[in-house]
């Protein structure tokens, strides 16, 4: 995933009360730039996919990792 | 993309498939960049554009966006040229099988995103890389979480085989890339509690507080690629805090926000740690899925048989 440079202010490791809390977990969590590749209507079986494909008459672009792309690879 | 059926695969378990799926996939890999490679892996991941009768249109494994968007160019290309454009009728051998875990996805239960990155450190230069992984709960843990009688200002424990389960299988350090699970061996630590912050008719409000420290002896593992080793424990000394509002109605959760944040150290074969072995901070986030692919995408753990076992008994029989 995304490995762009950016620059933050430090943040407190373990949040002492909400306002820490809701600091760090935005920062842990993606940007709404770094979850664009969720907009994508990915299928999740190739099978499928082929059929889909057949049908629409478009080629296939598959995203093969070791593990699932969609979740943690 | 528009242009295309995009699908996502797990080519480590479809490449060794013998039904049509895992046919299709090696007819089409092995046209690929990796074709008839076996080092220093047989790993065929990456990107592959190619029509329903398996033709290769192009391929590349590369996370620079400007490479994968002319790697499409050409593929489009290709395809506007192809004899094979006109083929439409359904592929052959298409078995209708549910082959990737999503039909064990817990419906009446509870998914948790779980994201990892590292935290600044003083220097202010922090690798921006991070990962996704999913957190399933059955029904009945989800229930397992809330007291009977709530008190306000009241605190009791997590559900230990809950919180050691988080703590074996989630809490992990794969911001940089993929890595094994602990061992229960590895759980040196593993304490969280719940604490009733406010209780009304419609809401009960749970505050989590918990620390986890998990340490694994080196695996010594050579990684192919780089030719490093893992020869030094590998750890995580996290505190975990959250928020969590449970719909007593509608007997779901609202919200389920927390993190768990600390040090990491050591690195695993190809988690991408040799030159960053730590200590470092890093943290973890936790909130709740939204009900689509990508949220229905099983817990990374899933892929191990025991651990698929586990998600799978309590799925059939509760337990």
């Amino acid at each position: 995933m995304s490995n762009l440079a950016r620059s933050q202010p430090p943040l407190t490791s373990v949040p002492a009360d909400a306002q820490q809390f809701d600091k760090l977990h935005t920062f842990i969590k993606p940007k709404i730039d770094e979850l664009r590749w969720t907009e994508i209507p990915w299928e999740i079986d190739l099978g499928h996919a082929r059929q889909k494909a057949a049908l629409q008459n478009r080629p296939l672009f598959i995203w093969a990792m070791n593990g699932n792309p969609l979740g943690c690879t | 993309m528009d242009q295309f059926i995009p699908v996502a695969d797990n080519c480590s378990y479809t490449q060794n498939l013998s039904d049509a799926s895992g046919e299709f996939f090696c007819l089409v890999a092995e046209q690929g960049h990796y074709g008839g490679r076996s080092l220093p892996t047989n790993t065929r991941q990456g990107l592959y554009a190619c029509t329903i009768n398996g033709e290769l249109l192009a391929s590349i494994n590369t996370r620079d966006g400007n490479q994968v968007a002319e790697m499409m160019r050409q593929a489009l290309q290709k395809w506007s040229q192809s004899v094979d454009q006109s083929a439409k009728q359904s592929p052959a051998g298409y078995d209708n099988r549910a082959n990737n875990w999503y039909d064990v996805y817990p419906e009446d239960g509870m998914v948790l995103n779980l994201y990892v990155r590292d935290l600044p450190h003083q220097s202010a230069q922090v690798d921006t890389r991070w990962n996704l992984d999913h957190i399933w709960f059955a029904a009945d843990e989800v229930s397992g979480l809330i007291p009977g009688n709530p008190v306000t200002g009241h605190s009791y424990s997590f559900p230990q085989p809950l919180s050691r389960r988080i703590a074996k299988l989630h809490l992990v350090d794969i911001a940089c890339g993929e890595s094994p699970r602990w061992k229960s061996d590895d759980l040196k630590r593993v304490e969280m509690r719940l604490r009733v912050q406010q209780v009304t008719v419609d809401q009960i409000d749970l505050y989590l507080e918990g620390t986890v420290r998990n340490e694994a002896e080196p695996s010594h593992n050579i990684n192919p690629f780089t030719q490093q080793k893992a020869d030094m424990p590998r750890g995580v000394e996290l505190e975990l805090r959250g928020y969590l509002n449970y719909n007593r109605s509608a007997k779901k959760f609202d919200r389920f926000d927390a993190t768990a944040s600390g040090l990491r150290w050591g690195a695993t074969t190809y988690n991408a740690r040799f030159n960053d072995l730590g200590p470092a901070q890093i943290g973890f986030a936790w909130e709740l899925a939204v009900d689509s692919n990508v949220g229905r995408t099983p817990p990374q753990a899933i892929f191990q048989p025991t651990i698929f076992n586990q998600y799978e008994l309590r799925r059939k029989f509760g337990h």
